[in-house]
């Protein structure tokens, strides 16, 4: 019954259109639909955008499962410090994770200057504008409690901890356990078990 | 007429899985993913295949497709100008004075890798042509029955971020499946069925390459593209002919209105020539539509259209797609059959 009343109506509509002046009738074979809709804009995303929204929100995961020494983490401390080194890939990405509470901390995103007030962060995001400058980066964290965070090749043999890398158009990552071990954090097992882990 | 059925079938039951599973594709990811853990994160694509309908496929994923396409021709046009039926009959036998096309398109396409896309085409094709004889008697010629077999590799070349910005390169190639043999009753049913004319044929009879170069382009509300796909014919078919080459090209843009609707508008220009060689059982003295040099032709088509997708929820991957449209300048080798409007409406589903 309602084959026949399809084709019925593919039948009219043939005939119908026929009927109708042809300016009018791409306007009626097109617009019905389309002058009708007045949906609100989506709040739509770049693929740029997108995956720095994932990455921040890894990053916030991240956080649960290292284990800062006490030093680097006092109890009674009030905030988790994620820096991000000079340049900023993440935008208002990382807006998202600004005040949530993990570790019963509360999430403070800064930006900084290499060299400078490292020491008060427990997490920091080195994007891939410092690729030639890595090197000197990782040595002026050595000795800190913080947990390094990258999405360039060669981060994690070049002393980094974790790094972030785009496998079948998802967000996947690698960590370097000696460097953790270096830089006195320790990393959950279930952390472990979803990366592809480097032994260096 | 049975083709006919499955294929209203087909398109109903897509309406209406569309239209009632649309409430279900809206339980989405959450808009804060810190809410997800590590395990679901790990799921998430960074580029989602999206409503905008741009042609990105990741390795390992496969997209069937169904397309039903209705073209009508009403009148006819020789070079620009609209001729009537006493003009055309007033220098052959016959007049052609109507004619639609109904293409049901099967599609499947794999992609081995993030950069290559394998696809393989295959039409259903009812073709119907009304004509009138000099004394005045009408008649209905059908042909009905599967196309060209069209294979084809896409392949990127270039590709700029995460896909804001790709060139593609398109090498296919189309397998003569389809009938050029086609038989039908004239004027005079004494006489049995007769060799249809060029249009009415099912196929092309010969091995046609199908080279071409596509550009993609995407931000976040927007999607655009052209492409360039000729249709380059090689040798003659076991009739005698080799049908004209077909030049194509087509732009276009869409515009995303929510992540399940947006609306696309499309300029479509072809070039086709004239008929190479002569089916003999075919008199081109008899009818327009019967005589090679009198096939070729140039026509832009202005087409709009809707696409819904289910970006998530049991429907996650489906996208419908109705397209509508008319010719804005045809020019024929006529006199022949000019295109009066067409309708599409297409079906994917990538998993």
């Amino acid at each position: 019954m309602a084959v026949d009343l399809l084709n019925a109506w593919i039948l009219k509509l043939s005939t119908s259109l026929r009927a109708l002046p042809a300016v009018l009738r791409l306007a009626t074979i097109t617009g019905a639909g389309v002058a009708s809709v007045a949906v609100p804009n989506a709040q739509a995303q770049s693929p740029e955008v997108r995956e720095y929204q994932i990455k921040a929100a890894f990053i916030y995961n991240f956080i649960k499962f290292v284990d800062w020494p006490r030093d680097a983490l006092p109890e009674g401390s009030e905030t988790i410090n994620i820096c991000v080194l000079r340049d900023d890939p993440f935008a208002d990405a990382l807006e998202s994770i600004k005040g949530k509470t993990v570790k019963s901390r509360r999430v403070a995103v800064r930006r900084i200057e290499p060299g400078r007030d490292l020491e008060t962060c427990q997490v920091v995001f080195i994007g891939s504008s410092e690729g030639k400058r890595l090197p000197r980066v990782i040595e002026s964290l050595q000795g800190l409690n913080v947990l390094t965070v990258g999405e360039m090749d060669r981060f994690v043999e070049l002393g980094g901890i974790i790094n972030f890398f785009v496998q079948n158009n998802r967000v996947r990552f690698e960590i370097n356990v000696n460097s953790a071990e270096r830089a006195g954090l320790k990393l959950s097992s279930q952390l472990l078990s979803l990366a592809k882990v480097v032994r260096q | 007429m049975a083709i006919r059925r499955i294929g209203s079938l087909l398109l109903l039951a897509i309406l209406a899985t569309v239209g009632c599973g649309y409430t279900l594709a809206q339980a989405q990811e959450p808009s804060d993913l810190t809410k997800l853990t590590l395990e679901e994160l790990m799921k998430i694509d960074v580029v989602s295949i999206n409503v905008l309908a741009t042609h990105i496929h990741f390795a390992g994923q496969w997209m069937a497709a169904y397309e039903y396409m209705l073209e009508d021709m009403d009148g006819n046009r020789d070079g620009t100008r609209r001729v009537s039926h006493a003009q055309i009959l007033q220098q052959f036998d016959t007049a052609p004075t109507n004619m639609s096309v109904e293409t049901h398109m099967a599609t499947l396409m794999y992609a081995p890798t993030g950069d290559v896309t394998l696809s393989a085409m295959l039409p259903y094709l009812l073709k119907t042509m009304n004509h009138v004889t000099r004394s005045g008697v009408r008649f209905t010629e059908h042909s009905e029955g599967i196309g060209d077999l069209q294979l084809g590799v896409l392949g990127t070349v270039y590709r700029w971020g995460r896909f804001e910005h790709e060139f593609l390169l398109n090498a296919g190639v189309s397998v003569p499946t389809g009938s050029i043999d086609e038989k039908d009753f004239g004027p005079n049913r004494t006489q049995g069925k007769l060799r249809l004319e060029y249009d009415d044929q099912l196929g092309s009879g010969t091995v046609d390459l199908l080279p071409g170069i596509t550009y993609l382009g995407q931000s976040a509300n927007w999607a655009w593209g052209s492409e360039m796909i000729p249709t380059v014919r090689l040798g003659r078919n076991s009739n005698h002919y080799r049908l004209g080459n077909r030049y194509r090209l087509s732009s276009w843009t869409a515009r995303k209105w929510t992540d399940w609707l947006s609306m696309t508008g499309q300029v479509d220009g072809q070039l086709w020539e004239n008929i190479d060689g002569a089916d003999p059982r075919l008199n081109p003295a008899a009818a327009p539509t019967k005589d090679p040099n009198r096939q070729g032709g140039r026509r832009i088509d202005l087409l709009l259209g809707l696409n819904l997708y289910a970006p998530s929820g049991i429907l996650k991957g489906q996208r419908l797609a109705v397209e509508a449209g008319a010719p804005v300048y045809q020019s024929l080798d006529g006199p022949a059959l000019q295109m009066d409007w067409l309708v599409r409406v297409g079906w994917q589903w990538i998993f």
